[in-house]
């Protein structure tokens, strides 16, 4: 039996979706025992985990206070916290996973006896360390990035070498609360209609960021919805003070015609499976939702850099403001449930995407709202470029792609100006190399190669197309060990190496995408 | 504890009990339970912003009985009130003679700050933010007392809070300690990386904060 332990010590959406890298992982481990390592105000979103045998859980709420305030004795916060940690401490794991990516869990790395250890781990100097690139690029490449290319729970999988699952029950539920919101949704698809209803629900919770959509928008997506008899809106909510003046409000509207449930995390599986779709912000209901398998639009404000948090066929509006998206939610709904919403014809300012998989994985294809060539090519180039980075093989799909629906001047364009950042990415990096050998001749040259590192370290910031090469540089050396001088300047030399090699990777993938198109310019010559 | 040079319990002309320390009487002569209300007069803003609350002074308990009385008036079902009073005499005649009949309210009388702070629940108690409420007259003869109470600050030293830690700890990691948690902290930090699991832990335990 194996003994595997999950560290997620961050955010509570990361609680909810570890749901599918927990799956994944009983898949390729089916004798074994997942534990799972949390914070105790997130107990109960563990509890709707499905596979999850035990779990633990830190006080962070009560360290914290007591850390901070000096009448308590620091006793208090180190017997809360070695308590919490003591059965972790004491088992011999064959796998431990820092999936949250946090500091804490980074910390706990080194203090937990496990075989096997994916993600970050804190050396004893204090650098992280990781242990293969897809962890690096997890830990040095991501947090630079105002959006992420990759999805991150696809990063985790891949870095602990697991499948991603599709065919798994992720969520517990109960099966009373099943079989009593079953009736209940039945009541509600056959009301005063014949033939049964499709539900759309929509999610009324608050976003991870304080978002919340309003009356005006809701009451004219409600009033659509219910001009289509072949679909039925309701509310969900998690009964907050402020959701129960936005529903009566509503409902003031609607001759109190709206269905509106109350569901807590443990309950809303049970609720979440009897949906056709759901629209919410971003927030726990959402990614429950897609844990469910079920058809989700997710709603975000642009300004907020995380990508959409969806695995599963879903969609996400990039909105200006995330109360303007009565047209893209009909857009999407009438495509979706093959629904006659009224889409008003004037073009939307906000951007909706189709989380869609091509060879590689997950991506977000724009399906409508103003498009940025620019910005659209970066994405998809750049995210093609990060997986053969990370040691994917080469597909065409992509390229072909780009080719057949770009202009070919607009991309011919585009790919030049990427020419030119690589080629200065690459002048940075030469003169690295340069000077690399001579680093140890002078306080001079010493300084030099100094400045040379500093300059790699700006390109890692820089948040270009080429920073993630200089990211994963940044990773090989905070591994490198400690204490050989010599013997660690010949190991950034090979490092360097690597980075060119890495720049020059891309060069061949912009040089075969502008191949092809120069044929054919000459072509036309001719 | 301030000296007692002289206690007694003295009968108000309703009945009552009222102690009578170094001359000073603690409640009304007259009628103590009218007098009570006055207390929860003083005190309503915060008494009604709040669930909890921490008593510096027992007195005879009838400032305390008001403030029960007042909550549950107000229809409120989770408070909790713990009176802090150092003067042991005062509090057993109070539990022979009176005593709370309410299990949401607790006496301690403790011989000194450590003690009190040394105790998790009260910690606990402490960590939910309770009002605090003086009985004038008892903390006025109390005033060291709760001068100290209230500038109280924790032992920092490994060494001198060892006996706090669940033994396991204890004899697993702070065998020879005589440094601070922040100062082994700054030390791991900036010096000696970490070295041990306990180094690790301490960082880890940092990263909550």
């Amino acid at each position: 039996m194996k003994q595997i332990l999950i560290s997620i010590l961050d955010k509570e959406s990361d609680v909810i979706s570890v749901s599918h890298y927990i799956t994944s992982l009983k898949a390729k481990h089916p004798i074994s025992e997942i534990k799972v390592l949390t914070l105790k105000k997130h107990t109960g979103l563990v509890k709707t985990l499905n596979y999850v045998d035990e779990f633990f859980s830190l006080d962070q709420d009560d360290i914290s206070s007591t850390l901070k305030n000096p009448i308590y004795s620091d006793a208090f916060a180190l017997n809360s916290f070695f308590e919490s940690i003591s059965t972790c401490m004491e088992t011999q794991w064959d796998i431990f996973c820092n999936f949250s990516n946090d500091l804490t869990s980074s910390y706990l790395a080194s203090i937990f006896d496990a075989k096997e250890s994916f993600g970050t781990m804190i050396a004893p100097t204090g650098n992280p360390l990781t242990h293969n690139i897809w962890a690096s690029y997890q830990n040095f490449a991501m947090p630079k990035q105002n959006k992420h290319i990759l999805n991150r729970q696809l990063i985790r999988h891949q870095m602990s070498q697991i499948e991603h699952i599709h065919s798994y029950k992720r969520l517990k539920s109960d099966p009373n609360l099943d079989a009593t919101a079953k009736s209940n949704f039945d009541k509600i698809r056959f009301h005063n209609s014949i033939s049964s209803k499709r539900i759309i629900a929509i999610n009324v919770e608050h976003s991870y960021s304080g978002l919340i959509f309003k009356e005006d928008m809701l009451c004219s997506l409600i009033e659509d919805i219910n001009l289509d008899e072949s679909v039925c809106p309701v509310i969900l909510t998690q009964g907050t003070a402020k959701e129960i003046n936005l529903i009566n409000a509503i409902n003031k509207r609607f001759d109190n015609s709206i269905v509106s449930i109350n569901a807590k995390s443990e309950a809303l599986p049970s609720v979440l499976r009897n949906i056709d779709l759901l629209v919410s912000l971003e927030n726990n209901t959402l990614i429950m939702s897609d844990a469910l398998n079920i058809k989700t639009i997710e709603v975000k404000d642009k300004s907020f850099s995380q990508a959409s948090y969806l695995l599963n066929n879903g969609y996400a509006i990039y909105a200006n403001e995330v109360n303007s998206v009565k047209n893209d939610l009909a857009f999407i709904i009438n495509q979706e449930l093959e629904t006659t919403l009224s889409v008003n014809k004037v073009n939307s300012p906000n951007k909706t995407y189709a989380i869609v998989y091509d060879d590689y994985s997950l991506l977000e294809t724009q399906i409508n709202g103003p498009v940025d060539i620019e910005e659209e090519l970066n994405y998809h180039l750049t995210r093609y470029y990060h997986f053969q980075l990370l040691g994917k093989t080469r597909s065409t799909q992509l390229t072909n792609h780009l080719r057949n629906a770009v202009d070919s001047k607009v991309l011919t364009d585009y790919l030049f100006k990427v020419k030119e950042e690589i080629d200065n990415s690459l002048k940075t990096v030469l003169g690295s190399i340069r000077n690399a050998p001579m680093a140890n001749n002078s306080k001079v040259h010493s300084q030099n190669f100094l400045n040379n590192l500093d300059q790699i370290n700006e390109k890692a910031l820089a948040n270009t197309i080429t920073s993630a090469p200089f990211c994963i540089f940044e990773a090989k050396l905070e591994n490198l060990p400690s204490g050989d001088k010599d013997g660690n300047l010949r190991a950034i030399e090979v490092c360097l190496y690597e980075l060119k090699d890495d720049l020059q990777m891309l060069i061949t993938i912009v040089e075969d995408m502008l191949r092809p198109q120069k044929r054919m310019d000459q072509s036309i010559e001719i | 504890m301030n000296s007692i040079e002289s206690y007694e319990l003295k009968e108000s002309r309703d009945g009552d009990l009222v102690p009578v320390i170094n001359g000073v009487h603690l409640h009304s002569i007259y009628n103590p339970t009218k007098e009570a209300l006055s207390f929860i007069e003083n005190n309503q803003q915060n008494i009604n912003a709040n669930t909890n609350f921490l008593i510096f002074g027992l007195g005879f308990g009838y400032h305390v009985d008001a403030l029960v009385e007042h909550l549950e008036s107000l229809n409120y079902t989770s408070y909790s009130i713990i009176v802090i009073e150092p003067n042991t005499k005062l509090v057993n005649d109070f539990n022979n003679l009176r005593g709370f009949k309410n299990h949401r309210v607790s006496i301690t009388s403790p011989m000194n700050s450590s003690e009190v702070f040394e105790n998790y629940d009260f910690v606990q108690f402490l960590k939910s933010k309770p009002a605090p409420l003086k009985h004038e007259l008892s903390f006025d003869l109390e005033k060291d007392f709760y001068k100290d109470f209230l500038s109280y600050k924790a032992p920092v030293l490994f060494k001198d809070y060892k006996h706090l830690l669940t033994p396991t700890i204890r004899d697993a990691y702070f065998t020879e300690q005589a440094q601070s948690f922040e100062s082994r902290l700054n030390t791991i930090k900036t010096n000696t990386g970490a070295q041990t699991k306990l180094d690790f832990a301490l960082l880890a335990i940092d990263s909550l904060r």
